[in-house]
Parts: C-alpha cells; sequence; structure tokens
C-alpha cells in the first residue's frame, strides 16, 4: 500500500475518531478495517484493490453470457456487451447500479467501440455470429450495418468475415479488425465506404493469426499510429495508418485481448496465460508511454534481462478470461469476463 | 434551531463514515487460492538424470513436494531452487503462503528411458497443423509441455493408427501412452486403444479409457498398457472422442487427440 493512501486512511479514522465517542455503536464496523487484508493486485505505479461485487445484478431479470467489452460513455456511465440477447448492452452508473439495458439482436455480440460525434456518442458493435459491424445510438437506435467487405477480394462468402473490433480515428474513419476471420483489417471511411485493406492470415511480420484487438493511438500526436494484439501470438503490432507494418511488441506468455490507451498507458485484458496448468489463467497487462510493461495484476511481476521481457503467467486464482478492461477517470479498471460463468464484471479500485 | 442542525451534520458525518466502510467490500487476500507451482523437468525421460525446478509465483509463498504418491502439506520436504531425480516416479508439488489459501497440488511424473523403437509408419494422417517434429515425433524420447503448440505434440482429429519396429525381437513388459488432457481446448483422452502384435499368433490387446464427466485442469498424462510380450513390431490404434459430450461448449463435436511420446518400458 502507498504511503498516501494510508494517510488517506488514516485522516479518514482520525475524522470517525473524533465523533466516534459519541456514537461507538455505529463505529464498531469501521473500526473492523484495521483487521482487513485486502488483497493488492498489481506491480509499481499501478496497483488496485478488487471488487467482486460491482455490478452484480438479478440473473433472471438482467443475465449476461460472455461479457466481451465495456466502454466509459460521455456522461461517465459504464456499458457492457454481452452476447446474451435478452440484454446485449448493460449500462451501469460509475457504483455498479444499473441505469438501463437495450438489444436483443447481437447473438455475437463482441466489441464495442464509443464513437463521438458533434457532442454525441455512438457505439460500433462487432457481431461475428451475423458477420456484420452495427453502428447505434448511444440508445441503441440502429444507424448502419455493414455486412462483410466482398469488393476488397480478400472474402469469398460472409462466413469467413468475423469481426472481433473497431477503432475510430479523429476524421470518423474506423478500421475493423477479423480476428476470428480471414485476419485483414479493412479501412473505413465515416460513411462506411472502404479505404483500405491490410493484413490477412500468416506469420510474416504485416500478417495475423490472431488479430483479436485494434485501437488508434495518437498519444505522439506527430505519428499517430494503429495498434493490433495478435492474440495467439502475443504480439502487439503497430501499424502505419495506412496498413504499413511498424514494429512488433512481444508480450511473451501473454494472450493480448484489444489495447485501451487511458492517458500515456495501454492497458489489456489478457484471456490466458500461456503456459499455466489451469486454462482459467487471465490477468491484466499495463504498458507505460514506452510501451514497457510495468504491471501485471494477477500475475507475475514483469521483468526485462537484455531488453527482454520475460514470460509472463497467472499467480493467483482470481481473473478467469478477461477479455476487456474500461478505465474511468479515477483510473480504476472495470473488467470484463469471457466464459466465466456468466460473472458480471470486476472492478479494480486503483491504491 | 441550531442543536437541530449540529446533529443533524454530526449523524450525515457519522453515516458518511460508516457508508464508506459499507462500500470497503474489498475481496480479502484469504479468500485467494494461489496457482499451482509451474514445473519445468529437464526432461520428462530419464536417461542418467533429471533436473527439476518450481516457480515461486508470489512472495512469501513455499513450495513442499512429496515423492511417495502422497499430498505435499507444509511437513514435507521444502522445495528449494532444484532438485535431480535419478528414478522415475511421481513427484506432486504444492504452494503454500500464509496469508492466501495453498494451491492446488501440480504433479510430474518421470519416466524411464524404454526401448527406442526403430522405424514407425502411420496408417492415418495427422492433422495439418499438429504435425510434432515428423513422423518420429511419438518415439523421439522427447516430451512437450503443457501448450499444445508444443513442437513436440502430435494432434489428430481422426484415428491414429501406425506400426511400430524395432531392430530386434525385444521384451516388452507395457507401454505409456503420453497425451495431453486439455479439455477446455477440446483436447480429450483417447476413448480405446488396440495393440496388435503379430508373432506365431496375431494378439490383441484392447484398452478402454473412463471418459470426462467435468471439466478438468491441462495436465499432460500417461495410459500405461501391460502386455508383457516379445516383440519385433506392433501395431498400435487409439480413438479419439467422437462426440464431445453435453457438459462440454464443443457438445457433439469431436474432440482432438494430441500424443507426444510412446514409450516402450
Amino acid at each position: 500500500m502507498s504511503i498516501s493512501t494510508n494517510r488517506r486512511k488514516f485522516l479518514k479514522q482520525s475524522t470517525c475518531l473524533s465523533l466516534g465517542i459519541m456514537a461507538y455503536p455505529t463505529f464498531v464496523s469501521a473500526f473492523r478495517a484495521d483487521n482487513y487484508d485486502d488483497l493488492i493486485i498489481g506491480h509499481n505505479s499501478h496497483q488496485y484493490k478488487v471488487n467482486m461485487k460491482w455490478g452484480n445484478l438479478n440473473p433472471l431479470k438482467t443475465p449476461v453470457q460472455d461479457c466481451h467489452e465495456m466502454v466509459q460513455d460521455s456522461k461517465g456511465r459504464i456499458v457492457l456487451l454481452t452476447n446474451h440477447t435478452k440484454n446485449n448492452v448493460i449500462i451501469y452508473d460509475k457504483s455498479g447500479k444499473l441505469l438501463e439495458t437495450w438489444g436483443t439482436e447481437y447473438p455475437g455480440a463482441h466489441g464495442l467501440t464509443l464513437v463521438k460525434e458533434n457532442n454525441e456518442d455512438f457505439l460500433l458493435i462487432t457481431d461475428y455470429e451475423r458477420h456484420q459491424i452495427i453502428k447505434t445510438t448511444i440508445d441503441g437506435k440502429v444507424i448502419f450495418e455493414l455486412d462483410y467487405p466482398a469488393e476488397t477480394g480478400n472474402y469469398k462468402n460472409k462466413e469467413e468475415y468475423k469481426p472481433t473490433e473497431t477503432t475510430v480515428v479523429e476524421n470518423g474513419d474506423f478500421y475493423v479488425a477479423d480476428g476470428y476471420g480471414n485476419q485483414y483489417i479493412t479501412h473505413y471511411n465515416h460513411k462506411g465506404e472502404i479505404l483500405n485493406a491490410f493484413g490477412g492470415k500468416g506469420t510474416e511480420d504485416g500478417q495475423f493469426l490472431n488479430a483479436h484487438g485494434i485501437c488508434y493511438d495518437n498519444r505522439d500526436a506527430k505519428n499517430p499510429s494503429l495498434l493490433i494484439s495478435e492474440r495467439e501470438m502475443n504480439i502487439l503490432k503497430r501499424f502505419s495508418l495506412d496498413g504499413k507494418f511498424i514494429e512488433s511488441i512481444k508480450v511473451p506468455g501473454a494472450l493480448i485481448c484489444r489495447p485501451v490507451i487511458y492517458k500515456k498507458e495501454i492497458y489489456f485484458a489478457v484471456l490466458k496465460s500461456k503456459e499455466s496448468p489451469n486454462a482459467d489463467s487471465g490477468f491484466l497487462l499495463i504498458m507505460n508511454e514506452n510501451n514497457e510493461v510495468v504491471s501485471c495484476p494477477g500475475a507475475t511481476a514483469p521483468t526485462y534481462k537484455n531488453n527482454e521481457l520475460k514470460e509472463l503467467y497467472q499467480t493467483i486464482r482470481l481473473f478467469q478470461y478477461p477479455h476487456d478492461v474500461c478505465i474511468d477517470e479515477d483510473e480504476n479498471v472495470y473488467v470484463a469476463q469471457w466464459n466465466s460463468g456468466q460473472t458480471y464484471p470486476i472492478k479494480l479500485t486503483r491504491v | 434551531m441550531r442543536t437541530v442542525v449540529g446533529t443533524l451534520f454530526l449523524w450525515l458525518l457519522i453515516f458518511s463514515c460508516k457508508n464508506e466502510e459499507i462500500k470497503v467490500n474489498y475481496l480479502q487476500k484469504e479468500e485467494v487460492q494461489l496457482v499451482q507451482p509451474r514445473i519445468m523437468a529437464s526432461s520428462m525421460v530419464i536417461d542418467s538424470f533429471v533436473t527439476i525446478k518450481a516457480d515461486r509465483n508470489i512472495d512469501g509463498a513455499e513450495i513442499f513436494y512429496s515423492d511417495d504418491g502422497s499430498e505435499p502439506t507444509r511437513n514435507s520436504t521444502q522445495f528449494i531452487e532444484k532438485i535431480k531425480i535419478k528414478e522415475p516416479k511421481e513427484l506432486k508439488f504444492k504452494a503454500f503462503h500464509n496469508n492466501f489459501k495453498a494451491s492446488e497440488t501440480a504433479s510430474i511424473k518421470l519416466y524411464k528411458k524404454g526401448y527406442s523403437a526403430s522405424d514407425i509408419k502411420w496408417f492415418t494422417n495427422v492433422h495439418e497443423k499438429y504435425k510434432g517434429v515428423g513422423s518420429f515425433t511419438l518415439i523421439n524420447g522427447k516430451k512437450a509441455s503443457l501448450e499444445y503448440n508444443n513442437p513436440e505434440w502430435m494432434g489428430f482429429d481422426t484415428i491414429a493408427k501406425a506400426i511400430v519396429k524395432f531392430h530386434k525381437k525385444t521384451h516388452i513388459k507395457s507401454i505409456d501412452i503420453g497425451y495431453l488432457n486439455d479439455p477446455a481446448s477440446w483436447i480429450f483422452p483417447p476413448t480405446e486403444i488396440e495393440i496388435i502384435i503379430k508373432n506365431v499368433t496375431v494378439q490383441h490387446f484392447n484398452f478402454r479409457i473412463e471418459p470426462l464427466v467435468e471439466m478438468t485442469n491441462r495436465a499432460m498424462l500417461t495410459f500405461n498398457m501391460p502386455i508383457n510380450q516379445e516383440v519385433i513390431a506392433l501395431t498400435i490404434t487409439l480413438k479419439n472422442v467422437q462426440e464431445i459430450p453435453d457438459w462440454h461448449d464443443g457438445k457433439g463435436n469431436r474432440a482432438w487427440l494430441f500424443m507426444d511420446e510412446w514409450i516402450f518400458n
């Protein structure tokens, strides 16, 4: 626990203590906090306490199947995408209270990206079972549906197209990663017209075996680029906006889902550890602005030897199959999980 | 009026303090289990000796192990750095920590190097994606790892059938079939194994393996088949799961069969 946290805790308890003289019974539970041994996960600058009860709902009324992805909208609400067709989209406030649900027609709901246009929020949903990208308003009205990009010549039929993720750049152009299909990245303008396609299945630098996630990286405003996670290969690849391969960043042992940039850091849910006896061996991974791994909540501490990251793997049975992370303005992290017994997201509070 | 406002303010403060504590509902260390230690062996087939290392995973954790088949406890031998093993045996490891729940047990079985087969000829095709290191993969004396992408695995989505030949007539007490159990990745144990030995007469040995009834952890397992025969050649046929059972996401589909080594004892 950091010094600043200890100080905050001390100040809060001092206030309670001075008041507690008059109200002893009310404060019995307050001082039990000293007996707590809260789990703290992560390393270095990024450490967290874990709240497993955040966002838990009545599964009979608001069920989830796989919790695939989450984003925070302009109002600060947390938007969850699940492939349960009773309510594909579940919207929470930051405390985990249910605000609203919508969506019954997205059986393969997988990727969720927030698009801001003229101060209005929209969503891009990838559905690998419908083989489509769907743009909706934040309350679920469909703006457009895009079928498989036949005109690129990269697909014989829609079944070869199983899109997993999208990302949007400032001018409204967006990119689709086909992580479960033929592994192409297709570049569209804001109207949904195809501008370019690159990648494809293979082991060359410019190709992919599991292009699961994609993210627009404008941390270096003069050289914006695309980050694409090649999950099965444990590699994060950087491409120019016109599809030229730039570099590979290896994360041995970590099956990274999509990159999520918040401020200068990149956050990842790691679906599972490459070498682990239990299959449900996921964790989280955080890179700094130099793309060095600085923290792995739920896994081994990141260490570099001769500039090479040592293999990472799960150390405690906390996460099962984390699939996405969402970071709020307090730098708390919400974790959506795939195939984890229809459980709701987990909230991590930064300490 | 001032007293009422003061009291109200005081109670609001009190309530906020208490409420803060109710909100602090964080997961406790004692509720969390350690991951079982990762065991790394220089080889799983003993020629002269093998070296075993194990990861401690987390600060403050200690690993204890047994080599008599018993469940390791804090009273078992503590594992420090590495151990050398010269005889075939099964070792069990478990991680303990004062604040966390102890891990599940990790085990590793070490085998004595078997008789070397001189040739193997396949009657069925290994899957294009999981060809191992060639047709000799299962008789090259090398085990794979838990990761199904390890090149020492041969993966079949159909029946696997091959004939194995020896340079001269050899007394084989038993055969160990090394396979991968990874049902989360649709990789199941074989269901049936048939061995045919042609000497003066033709002998059939048939073995059935109990099907999985629930999801289990990844493990490298072995099925031992006693045969006690003089052998110059034998035909081995293994059947993969033809229909994944109802409890699994892949129900109704065929399962994979992954093997890394056949050892002739």
